[in-house]
């Protein structure tokens, strides 16, 4: 077996560039370019003795997101060459191209593209290929940039590196190196007895790892999602009935295992292996983790008829890829008798860990009570939330809440129905209408307008009307850390108006007038 | 399986026949009384029925609308198309007694999502009230399916249609209908025109199931932003004069 290793990071060769973050009150260099570590700045240095050794250092803040995003890339994209690429540290990855060099022609050409195709995307990396992964970690961090290590010489290659090499822990190669045990090569004759007794196993582990004396697998990337359950068919199926009734026992199976393990799905990805090779997807997502199978399979009903199932399906694969945690309290839906069936049973488990109030449930219905009663304030709607998100898309289904601002406007915030609840308290202030339009219109004021008041009539979607009765005005001025164009006109003075036939309207005029002496009049919104 | 399907089309028919002899399921719901006895009398179950579709429309219908929102106790949805142009306002619902901490809006693209959103939120037990404004006349068969979720989930359906007068109704299952129209203050000096003071309305029943065939009720009401009260301002029984009063309100 061949396993490769490539160590990756930022690099600007132009200028001296440390990567800076900071920890417990003291910036620190995390990462430094070539041209620095020339200068002799290394990572770990505190920023201010970074800058007595060379004045002229650039730095910029360490993005550890956005390194990991690039890491997450780097990993999809060495798929090119193997299926098995995992991440390896903060900075590594490692690749096991057993039988796959062939295909690229030959190791050595295998690893030339590589690092070829890395430059090209702005990285510089060190690859080391041999036969055991311990072996190649410690030839790519202190060996040569890229080295090529047949099985057989692994012992000899790495006899001349560091102890450190061996991935040991800074305590243990420190120990070592005092007991005069500089180099790998210098633990070969060593007893392994007292090695263990002093060092815990640890450095005889990594050693046969390196030496490929003990076996280390290399999990593959993308680890499936841990929620995943799969049906195959005997023969393949067609119906959407068929599809409804396996997507059920595929949801049950998922729901006891997210039961059991107190999680709720965000989303659930539904997978038709389809005869010809193709696969179908179909994806939902709820407000609020969830794992009632029943309100699940509401949720795809609405969706499998998109579905096609082509010459017929082998084979469905149901994956949770997003789960939260979710105790026994939540999941109270108004669905079918089975599904309450499943959540007692998940509940039952559950209770111990929770005073929940799960076990009311019984005698007392969800809805309303024939005695004429309110039904109650509390009751759960995410259910309906997330059949609503599902159809019309997550977006359009908010709620409003009220944000600090005095721009009516910006006064409302919209927010997904599910996550916003508890007290509302709008500013209590002047009266606002019930609807606010998106922009305000323009309108015709058709007699002369006094100076500080109201239009004896307007003209608005070519309907005029006849002021009856008017109250303000409230002035309202732009937010100046707002940069809003619609506020560009500056300060406005609000008018409430009532019309000939009783209909109100929220206008406004332009405080400042216009060069022509006049002041423009807008409707921004209604009563109802 | 043949034995239970029949025995759900014997229960559906004897359902439908109910609704068709315009009888509720018995008063399974509560109503939502308006405090107001001249209207709550009018009223089958002395309120505005739960469990039952009404539809509302006139120049003020909006208002009308969140007030009837408001007085559910409960989470409310409210259906809206998306293209409107003017979205509903945080305070302005407030001031008409509709906190936002329980109301969801839904915004459909399109009709058929309208009318599934809100027959969605109807069957859900889990609502006191939904409101839906569709753009056109909800069709007799849609109506009915309104008005079936609704008596399934036992919340309100509020059919919201703004700008439609009483010559545009089309035939409808659902449970009553309203016109609200705004109503102008008139009668107040020049001096009080400095302040346009509570919202009134003029509200018509224009037809309700099992309130008395044919009548055609109205009532001026006012609604008072500071205390959150309806309060009857007259009541327009349907007399000969009624059309001249009207007339006189209407200026």
């Amino acid at each position: 077996m061949r396993r490769g290793k490539g160590n990756v990071w930022r690099d600007d060769p132009a200028a001296p560039v440390a990567l800076v973050a900071e920890t417990a009150g003291r910036i620190v260099v995390t990462a430094v370019s070539d041209a620095a570590s020339a200068a002799g700045i290394a990572p770990e240095m505190a920023l201010a003795d970074a800058r007595a050794v060379l004045p002229g250092l650039r730095t910029m803040p360490a993005d550890p997101e956005a390194d990991a995003a690039l890491r997450a890339h780097i990993l999809s994209w060495c798929g090119r060459y193997t299926p098995f690429a995992a991440p390896e540290g903060a900075d590594g990855v490692w690749l096991d191209v057993t039988g796959c060099a062939h295909l690229f022609g030959g190791e050595q050409a295998m690893l030339d593209d590589l690092l070829t195709r890395l430059g090209k995307m702005g990285l510089r990396g060190r690859a080391a290929l041999t036969g055991t992964p311990g072996a190649a970690w410690a030839l790519s961090h202190y060996g040569e940039a890229c080295s090529i290590v047949a099985s057989e010489s692994v012992r000899g290659s790495i006899a001349g590196l560091p102890v450190s090499a061996l991935r040991l822990g800074a305590a243990t190669a420190m120990g070592l190196t005092r007991l005069g045990l500089k180099r790998v090569g210098d633990l070969y004759a060593l007893p392994r007895a007292p090695l263990t007794a002093r060092f815990s196993g640890e450095v005889s582990l990594r050693l046969d790892q390196a030496l490929g004396r003990v076996e280390e697998p290399i999990s593959p990337r993308r680890p499936p999602p841990r929620y995943r359950v799969r049906l195959a068919f005997p023969d393949p199926i067609g119906l959407t009935d068929d599809i409804q009734a396996g997507l059920r026992r595929l949801l049950h199976e998922l729901c006891e295992r997210l039961g059991q393990a107190q999680r709720g799905c965000r989303q659930l990805d539904l997978t038709l292996f389809r005869v010809d090779g193709s696969l179908q997807t179909v994806s939902v997502g709820t407000s609020v983790p969830a794992r009632d199978a029943a309100h699940l399979a509401k949720l795809f009903a609405e969706r499998l008829g998109t579905l096609d199932a082509g010459f017929g399906v082998e084979a469905m694969v149901l994956a949770a890829p997003v789960t939260e945690p979710l105790g026994a309290v939540q999941i109270d839906s108004p669905a079918s008798g089975r599904s309450k069936a499943n959540r007692s049973a998940v509940d039952r488990r559950a209770k111990p860990a929770s005073s929940s109030p799960t076990g009311d449930r019984g005698q007392k219905p969800a809805s309303s009570s024939p005695t004429g009663d309110r039904r109650p304030k509390d009751s759960n709607i995410s259910p309906l939330i997330d059949r609503l998100g599902n159809r019309l898309g997550f977006d359009r289904v908010v709620g409003l809440r009220p944000r600090e601002s005095f721009l009516p406007e910006y006064a409302v915030e919209t927010v997904p129905a599910a996550a916003g609840d508890g007290d509302v308290l709008w500013r209590p202030g002047p009266v606002r209408p019930l609807r606010l339009l998106a922009r305000p219109e323009r309108l015709d004021t058709l007699a002369a307008v006094p100076e500080d008041g109201p239009p004896a009539a307007f003209r608005w979607r070519r309907v005029q009307h006849r002021l009856q009765a008017a109250e303000g005005p409230e002035r309202i001025a732009p937010e100046w850390w707002r940069l809003d164009p619609g506020w560009d006109g500056g300060a406005r003075d609000y008018w409430r108006v009532e019309d000939e036939t009783g209909r109100r309207f929220w206008l406004y005029r332009e405080v400042r007038p216009r060069r022509d002496g006049t002041s423009r009049w807008f409707l921004h919104g209604l009563f109802a | 399986m043949l034995k239970q399907r029949s025995n759900a089309l014997i229960d559906l028919r004897a359902r439908i026949a109910r609704l068709e002899r315009g009888e509720t399921d018995g008063g399974r719901y509560p109503s939502m009384p308006f405090d107001i006895p001249a209207i709550d009398a009018a009223l089958p179950g002395g309120g505005l029925v739960s469990g039952a579709v009404h539809e509302v429309t006139g120049s003020a219908a909006g208002g009308f609308v969140s007030m009837l929102a408001g007085r559910a106790d409960g989470p409310v949805l409210w259906c809206v198309m998306a293209r409107s142009g003017a979205d509903l306002y945080g305070p302005g619902l407030a001031a008409f007694g509709l906190d936002t901490d329980r109301l969801v809006i839904a915004r459909c693209a399109t009709a058929a999502d309208m009318l599934w959103a809100m027959e969605e939120g109807l069957r859900d037990p889990g609502l006191a009230a939904v409101v839906g404004e569709p753009d056109r006349a909800v069709a007799l068969t849609a109506s009915r399916r309104l008005q079936l979720a609704a008596e399934t989930g036992g919340g309100t359906g509020l059919v919201l249609r703004r700008g439609a007068g009483k010559g545009d109704l089309s035939p409808s299952a659902v449970f009553s209908r309203w016109q609200a129209d705004s109503v102008p203050l008139l009668g107040l000096p020049d001096t009080a025109r400095s302040s346009i003071g509570g919202t009134r309305w003029r509200l018509d029943l224009l037809r309700c199931r099992g309130g008395g065939g044919g009548m055609n009720k109205a009532w001026v009401v006012e609604w008072c932003d500071a205390t959150r009260d309806l309060s009857l301002v007259s009541d327009i029984v349907d007399r000969p004069g009624a059309a001249r009063e009207r007339q006189r309100l209407a200026g």
